[in-house]
């Protein structure tokens, strides 16, 4: 019902779009770093979706008689105190970091988001409340409001999506509010609004999209934040309840073989340090791209 | 600047008070009852009306409400479910060991991170550069209790030079040390991560600046540029950046006396809350908000003391 008011317009911001893009993606491209730490993101989330076709075993199945032994080749990082092999539990775990990860900073970011656009755009008391909320929020230290919240709510994994997204709300919601503000008095902005353009168009049409490149880059520094915090919840243990496999729990689990059998929790470890490592990787990237002054 | 402090610690009630509010407001949406968290399923009514009594649950919100208040006005954070004792004789306990640890990780934290950033800044996009890079990204992406069981593995399990378990009271000085050493490095490394990227985005833009240039030109030393025209006004956005390095620093606490079973208000807080003690979990995230707001306060009055021009 919109597009009708504006089909002239169209085919001309779209070509702007796409070269804007092209452009960006060049410079993305040209980056090594950040184009190791996207092969690596699709990695391990083509480990997640095939977790059943790549784990050699049942990530639950227990076998008394042959708990906390080595390495072996039916076994290549050994098991645990159950007996259930250590490298299935964590491709399984996997699944557990990224669906943590990926649906807390999506909840998060459009709560997040919408709450920085409305507090911009309307102003006034609702403005100074929300924002003053926000900042205090923002004063805490995630892993003690994550903590907090858990403690409050109980455990299980969409808890624990609750609990991390409500860590990132406030975070989405300082960003989004700076960045309408300075948008709010564009020109452009202007001038939709002097030829009588619905405000929820006009948030459709020039806020959301300007305001988005910073919002992609930060979701994918924060999804690799979320996701140690998820396995910081884990290892306090706050997390997906067992016999779930989840990184920060085995890596609990493991502390007490560290000098007997420091693969059971080192090997986990690992594993969460590189998907960490390549969300921030690729965040890092997108930074630059839209930021060029930040690195070069 | 006394009446600037003044000023600035008077602004701080009404944020204290607006944090207040909320943890009480967090800590009563527990869903079900508080009473039978505490006491379990198969708790007898007769058992969880009494403790409803005593925690004052059977009695309307506002009067909760006024009733933490008033007592918090009077310094009593509450007494624990589980010990019955007033809560702020273990947040007592345990403070100084958290305070001690935090200290010495944030002087190792400046220590190695300030030079790091400079020097990978001076020497953007060389090898040194890179590598800085990339290590304080990875020092990023590990959480502290993952570090700590590294360093842990390797110096306390292999090497045998650390005790793993670092419980030693500062009544001997000495094994105290001893036992802040693991957890000091442990917390220190991931906040050098924070603090390097920090000072190096900071310098980059510094370096950029048109004074820089004009002191590079006029002939002087490349040691005067970087320390007297470079450094200085480096600090005032690094000053300004504290709050969120402590901010990180607090959560990063919480998970190196976790690893170490070091006692700390992290250690306690974790505590609390598989224990289900929602009063001494209350009282502690007071005492973390008390902390923060203070912090907060410090930092923008050392910030004005650096930036004359935030004063007016």
């Amino acid at each position: 019902m919109m597009s009708s008011s504006s089909a002239a317009a169209t085919p001309e911001s779209s070509i702007a779009l796409v070269s804007q893009r092209r452009r960006a993606w060049r410079t993305f491209a040209r980056n090594q770093s950040a184009i190791a730490g996207l092969i690596m993101v699709v990695l391990i989330i083509l480990v997640a979706v095939f977790a059943p076709v790549l784990a050699p075993h049942n990530p639950l199945t227990q076998s008394v008689t042959n708990r906390l032994e080595g390495p072996s080749p039916g076994y290549p990082l050994g098991r645990d105190a159950y007996g259930r092999d250590v490298l299935s539990r964590i491709i399984y775990g996997t699944r557990i970091a990224l669906q943590v990860g990926i649906f807390s900073v999506l909840l998060g970011g459009v709560v997040g988001t919408a709450i920085g656009v409305v507090a911009a755009y309307t102003g006034g008391k609702v403005e100074a409340g929300l924002m003053r909320l926000v900042d205090i929020l923002l004063a805490f230290p995630d892993l003690i409001m994550g903590l907090l919240v858990m403690a409050v709510l109980g455990p299980g994994l969409a808890k624990l999506i609750l609990a991390i997204a409500f860590t990132l709300v406030p975070r989405f919601a300082r960003i989004s509010y700076g960045q309408t503000l300075a948008i709010k008095e564009k020109e452009y902005v202007d001038a939709a609004h002097a030829l009588g353009q619905h405000n929820r168009v006009i948030l459709y049409r020039h806020i959301l999209p300007n305001i988005g490149g910073e919002l992609v880059v930060l979701a994918s520094l924060w999804t690799a934040a979320a996701i140690r915090l998820e396995a910081s919840l884990s290892f306090i243990g706050l997390g997906v309840p067992p016999p779930t496999a989840t990184w920060g729990q085995m890596i609990r689990e493991g502390t007490v073989y560290l000098s007997s059998l420091p693969l059971l929790s080192l090997a986990p470890g690992v594993a969460l340090l590189i998907t960490v490592f390549a969300f921030n990787l690729v965040g890092d990237g997108l930074r630059d791209v839209l930021d060029p002054r930040s690195s070069r | 600047m006394l009446r600037f402090i003044i000023k600035r610690l008077l602004l701080g009630i009404p944020t204290l008070f607006a944090v207040l509010t909320i943890i009480f407001l967090l800590m009563r949406v527990v869903p079900g009852d508080p009473a039978y968290a505490v006491l379990g399923d198969y708790a007898t009514d007769d058992a969880v009306n009494a403790l409803r009594q005593q925690m004052g649950l059977d009695e309307p919100i506002w009067r909760q409400y006024l009733t933490y208040m008033g007592g918090l006005l009077h310094g009593d954070l509450g007494d624990s479910l589980v010990t019955r004792q007033p809560a702020w004789i273990q947040i007592r306990t345990v403070l100084p060991y958290t305070l001690q640890l935090t200290a010495a990780a944030i002087l190792i934290a400046l220590v190695i991170g300030i030079p790091a950033g400079m020097i990978s800044a001076v020497r953007r996009n060389t090898w040194v550069d890179y590598w800085v890079r990339v290590l304080s990204l990875a020092g990023l992406s590990a959480p502290a209790f993952y570090v700590g069981l590294l360093l842990m593995y390797l110096l306390s399990a292999k090497a045998g030079w650390f005790p793993a378990i670092s419980t030693a009271s500062f009544d001997e000085p000495l094994k105290n040390l001893h036992a802040l050493v693991l957890p000091a490095i442990t917390l220190g490394l991931v906040e050098t991560a924070y603090v390097t990227r920090m000072t190096r985005s900071v310098m980059l833009n510094v370096l950029s600046d048109d004074y820089v240039r004009t002191a590079r030109a006029k002939g002087l030393a490349n040691r005067t540029v970087l320390i007297r025209h470079a450094l200085r006004p480096g600090l005032v956005p690094i000053v300004a950046l504290t709050g969120i390095f402590i901010i990180g620093l607090i959560g990063g606490s919480v998970l190196t006396e976790e690893v170490f079973a070091r006692p700390g208000l992290g250690k306690l807080m974790v505590g609390a809350t598989t224990r289900r003690d929602y009063t001494l979990l209350q009282a502690i995230m007071v005492v973390y908000a008390l902390i923060i707001v203070l912090v907060n306060i410090i930092v923008d009055i050392i910030y004005t003391f650096v930036d004359p021009r935030m004063r007016s």
